[in-house]
């Protein structure tokens, strides 16, 4: 009989899960109205409080939950560690994270140095638990394939980001840490950017574009090298920083490599599916690679040239391929957990999962997805033209927060109609 | 061993071999055998199936090919499902 301990058991509870998914449009809405409150002009400027405010509201609000909610349903299930008391650990984790990003993105966007410190603390108590948790648990797992490796890589990518966001704080107090306040910031964006949620989004990929695509798999030396030459480069750069800029320059450009061939890999295996139904999420995988592959050739133009606003385009497209990813992820992952569950308590009246978040309502998504595109390159020449991203950003974080509360009261509806 | 109900879902895309092996349960007898032949192993499939008390053995004939045997009869031996190919 096949048994390698996976039991419905170890699924962690749907509500663990949901309750991080749930929040990402929240915080979209927030990262909206913080952009259409803000200063335009001071856009350009990636160190302007506003802009510092904006980025962690998307990196920790939206980004870090649907990562650690992804966390908690992958461990037990592709990597057959289970959590203890899960539910406990989630309803915490996602209070101290919530509430962490509100006082630190507050603290920077109205200029309350008080908020500072109990957020740190928040952010560092629940992030730095959820480092020790995984990596502890994903150490002792026997087989480790490219995805659980993949998730090693990319928890020890959030550690170091940890790590140098203490320091930047630190250098920023005024602590002498033997490195320019300003690269101690870029090592920290580096680690949490491309060491924790790419690295993250590259394990996930190996797992789920084959299984819900129907792909080729992905070459051997991709799936068990990439993750870990990413880690690899950006743990080398740290002490060039120090000693010579020039093989900075040269890791950056390595990382960089890595990402433009994870993206072009991935598209390809897009292309070669077994039965090419092009459904919204594959739109929006699609749509993510792209603006990556766009990031990282602008990125290496504006770093070549020294054009800055090539470079702010790279950040942005970056950013963009980050959220496409998650709207693809939480569109597959949350009508597929709704159908599980409520199929597992035996649910006679469970939806075909396609009927949970309705196509039609993903594709209205998708579209104004794609309109923010127009919006911030319009933004980077007019600066007035943040206003309208804000705008578009706030109708489609209200769709999707509309999407994912539909799917969840069909669950909260069905889930004690069960026959189990 | 013969099965009584039979499913090929090679190929199709997420979550169409799922929701149809799960629609095969519920037509079930308990005299019935069913045997799912899919491209990869179908882990939440088979812990929907412990869920509902379904008896099942999976058989990799490769990588991109998995017979799985599925029954709700206690009496059934399913051991001689996988005679030939890798019982996993």
């Amino acid at each position: 009989m096949f048994n390698q301990g996976l039991s419905l058991d170890q699924a962690p509870p749907f509500e663990v899960v949901l309750r991080f998914f749930l929040t990402i449009p929240f915080f979209g809405i927030l990262t909206a109205l913080a952009l259409f409150g803000a200063d335009s002009g001071t856009f350009g400027l990636w160190d302007a409080p506003e802009t510092v405010a904006i980025v962690h509201l998307v990196v920790l609000g939206i980004a870090g939950m649907a990562m650690v909610g992804a966390l908690f349903q992958m461990l037990p299930v592709i990597a057959g560690a289970s959590i203890k008391t899960p539910i406990y650990h989630g309803r915490w984790i996602h209070a101290f994270m919530g509430l962490g990003t509100l006082m630190l993105t507050g603290a920077f966007y109205f200029g309350r140095p008080e908020f500072l410190l109990p957020a740190l603390i928040l952010l560092f108590g629940s992030l730095g638990f959820v480092v020790f948790l995984m990596f502890s648990k994903l150490l002792r797992v026997e087989n480790k394939t490219p995805s659980v490796a993949g998730m090693i890589a990319a928890i020890t990518g959030l550690g170091f980001g940890l790590l140098f966001a203490l320091l930047v704080t630190l250098a920023f107090l005024g602590v002498d840490i033997g490195l320019l306040p300003g690269d101690l910031r870029t090592i920290h964006m580096h680690f949490m950017l491309f060491g924790w949620i790419t690295i993250l989004i590259m394990a996930v990929a190996f797992q789920v574009i084959e299984m819900f695509y129907v792909t080729p798999p992905y070459p051997e030396i991709v799936r068990k090298w990439f993750p870990m030459a990413m880690l690899a480069v950006l743990v080398l750069e740290v002490p060039f920083y120090l000693i010579f800029g020039g093989v900075v320059f040269a890791l950056d450009a390595v990382a960089g490599l890595l990402l433009l061939s994870f993206a072009l890999v991935t598209l390809k295996r897009l292309a070669q599916r077994k039965r090419p139904v092009a459904d919204v999420t594959v739109w929006l995988w699609r749509t993510g690679l792209t603006s990556l592959v766009l990031a990282v050739v602008f990125a290496f133009i504006g770093v070549v040239m020294t054009q800055s606003p090539l470079f702010d385009a790279a950040a942005l497209l970056f950013g963009y391929f980050v959220i496409s990813i998650i709207f693809a992820m939480s569109y597959k992952i949350v009508p597929f957990l709704v159908w599980f569950h409520l199929n597992a308590k035996g649910v006679l009246e469970c939806p075909m999962m396609g009927d949970i978040i309705p196509a039609k309502k993903a594709g209205w998504h998708l579209r104004i997805h794609w309109a923010v595109v127009p919006a911030f390159f319009g933004a980077l020449f007019v600066p007035l033209m943040w206003k309208l991203t804000a705008l578009v950003l706030l109708a489609e974080s209200i769709l999707f927060g509309v999407n994912l509360i539909g799917a969840a009261k069909i669950y909260t509806n069905l889930k004690d109609k069960g026959i189990l | 061993m013969y099965p009584t109900l039979m499913l090929d879902v090679r190929g199709l895309n997420h979550p169409e071999p799922l929701e149809k092996s799960v629609a095969t349960f519920r037509r079930m007898d308990s005299d019935d055998i069913f045997r799912l032949v899919i491209h990869r192993l179908p882990q939440p499939l088979l812990m929907i199936a412990e869920k509902h008390g379904i008896r099942y053995r999976v058989c990799r004939i490769s990588e991109e090919e998995w017979h799985i045997w599925f029954t709700k009869n206690e009496n059934v031996d399913l051991t001689a499902c996988c005679s030939g190919e890798e019982d996993v």
